[in-house]
Parts: C-alpha cells; structure tokens; sequence
C-alpha cells in the first residue's frame, strides 16, 4: 500500500476554517446542545467514493460567498471546522483553486480534503472513509447566516 | 371426485374484488397498508421525494436517487425494526445515508448508487467500524441494547 495523496499544503494555517456547503433537507442540520448543530455526515459525502471532500478556505472567501456559490438553486447550508480539526482526523489539506469557467468559478478559496480510504489498486489516494466523513461532521458547526438574497 | 381433479387439486374460487372506495379514492385492500406505522411512511415519502431533486442539487453535480436506489430504501426501511424514524438525507452521488440514535448509540445506514448497503456503528460519538457487513437484526439489536 502506497500513500498516493498529494502532500498537505504547509501555507494553509491550522488557524484558517474550512468551509463546506450541504444541501439543506428536513434531515440535514442535527441539532446539538446549546443552541448550535452539525451537518449529518451524508450531507457532507463526495459525489463519489473516491474523491475528496471539496471545501472552501475562509481566509479567503465568506460563508456566504460559499453558500451562494455556483448556478445550484438550494436551499444550502455551510459547515465550518478548522483547518487544524481536519488535520488531527488524518485529512491532508490541499489547494484546488476552480479557474474562470467551469462551475461554481473562479474559486480561489477551494480546497480538497484527502482521507485515507484505500483505493481499489490497494493505494492512498485521498478517497474518504465513512468513519472519517462521520468525524468531520461531527466536528463541524453549521454557519448561521442570514437568509440567501 | 373425478382423477383429474384429484391429480390437479382444482379449486374453485370465488370471484372478489379487493378495491375499496374510500372519499371517492380506490385502494386495493389486498394490499395491506393500514398497519405501517406514521414514522415509515413519513421515511416513505421522504424517498420518494429525493427522487424528484433536480440535476446538480447540491452544487457538486449531485444527481437524484435512481429508481432502484429508492426501492432498495423503501425495503430497507420496511425491513427495521419499529424503533422510529431515521434521519435521512440524499447523498450527492445518487443514494441515500440513513441515521438512528439511541442514547449512545447510533447506526449510520449508506444504500449507494449501486443499491448496496453499508453500515457504521457510533458509540459516544466515536465510529466503530467501517462498512459493516452485520445483519439488520443484529445491528438494530445493537442499537437498542444497554
């Protein structure tokens, strides 16, 4: 087994958040003690197994910006957990800026959060496991922003 | 009795209709609907629903549950025990990720887009195992154990 994934991204700062869009269902937000919530782990799953989870850096954009992201009509929500959580669960942080374009761009503040799920050759290359996508849920908070306009 | 009929077991059977008209709307009543509890229906219809998302739902080219995913979802959650209503919510690759708590305890259920099944057990917030290969019985029996 080889670790595949590219090498986490020494200028992004353990202090930066990261901030992650869901779709907003009856189901999606789980409410915790004192008046914050989390996203369920689905909500927050790639579109396939074996990508990364896609998030946006708050250093360089706004919740809202995420949000309201991209031609999608929602309703959406935003996650946000640190840079440093991520790290401490085993993700590596890359950048993955989206160029003028292609949807959702440009996107300078996109990264990628790479897990350890083996791929089917046996190798690492950034895939997320379930248990690592429930974790990070669980350390994520949902933004309370104001209504999208 | 004639040989024919001994060899056959012929049976004659009394023409009936099972519909039933109820406020102007027919229901089968073969078909036997009154004893699902509120809360799998109410899961019922949350699938169904998920069906009709539109292309890209979710901003990442998320794409609706395909047929064959929401009836894999309709016989899963006709096949747990009654212990209430999951969460559930579509996932972006076309299947669906139900959750249940019990204090402690809760079982992550992942029907994926190509209708197989994964399950993961959550303790105190900690995941236990990953892609869980153990029956439905033993799992809700799990979730529901001291």
């Amino acid at each position: 087994m080889a670790d595949q994934r590219p090498a986490d991204d020494g200028t992004i700062q353990d202090e930066d958040r990261l901030y992650i869009r869901f779709r907003a269902t009856d189901d999606s937000v789980v409410p915790l003690p004192g008046g914050v919530s989390r996203p369920m782990t689905g909500a927050l799953l790639p579109r396939r197994k074996d990508e990364p989870i896609s998030a946006d850096l708050a250093s360089l954009c706004t919740p809202g910006e995420t949000r309201d992201r991209g031609g999608a009509a929602g309703p959406f929500h935003v996650a946000i957990v640190t840079v440093a959580t991520a790290r401490a669960l085993g993700f590596r942080v890359t950048r993955d800026p989206i160029p003028a374009g292609q949807d959702g761009a440009p996107n300078l503040a996109h990264v990628l959060l790479h897990g350890t799920r083996l791929a089917l050759d046996g190798n690492m290359k950034g895939a997320v496991k379930r248990p690592e996508a429930e974790r990070l849920a669980r350390e994520s908070r949902v933004a309370d922003l104001p209504p999208a306009p | 009795m004639t040989a024919q009929a001994a060899a056959t077991n012929l049976v004659e059977q009394t023409p009936v209709s099972h519909v039933r008209t109820y406020g102007g709307i027919s229901a089968n009543g073969a078909i036997p609907v009154d004893g699902i509890e509120p809360w799998r229906t109410e899961a019922i219809q949350k699938v169904i629903q998920f069906g009709a998302l539109p292309e890209n739902w979710d901003g990442r080219g998320g794409v609706a549950p395909a047929m064959a995913v929401r009836q894999k979802a309709f016989e899963y959650l006709m096949s747990v025990p009654s212990i209430g209503a999951p969460r559930i919510v579509p996932t972006s690759g076309g299947g669906f990720h139900f959750e249940w708590s019990v204090g402690p305890r809760e079982i992550e259920i992942y029907i994926e887009p190509d209708c197989t099944v994964e399950a993961l057990r959550v303790l105190d917030g900690m995941p236990m195992d990953d892609n869980l290969s153990m029956n439905v019985s033993a799992l809700f029996h799990w979730l529901v154990s001291k």
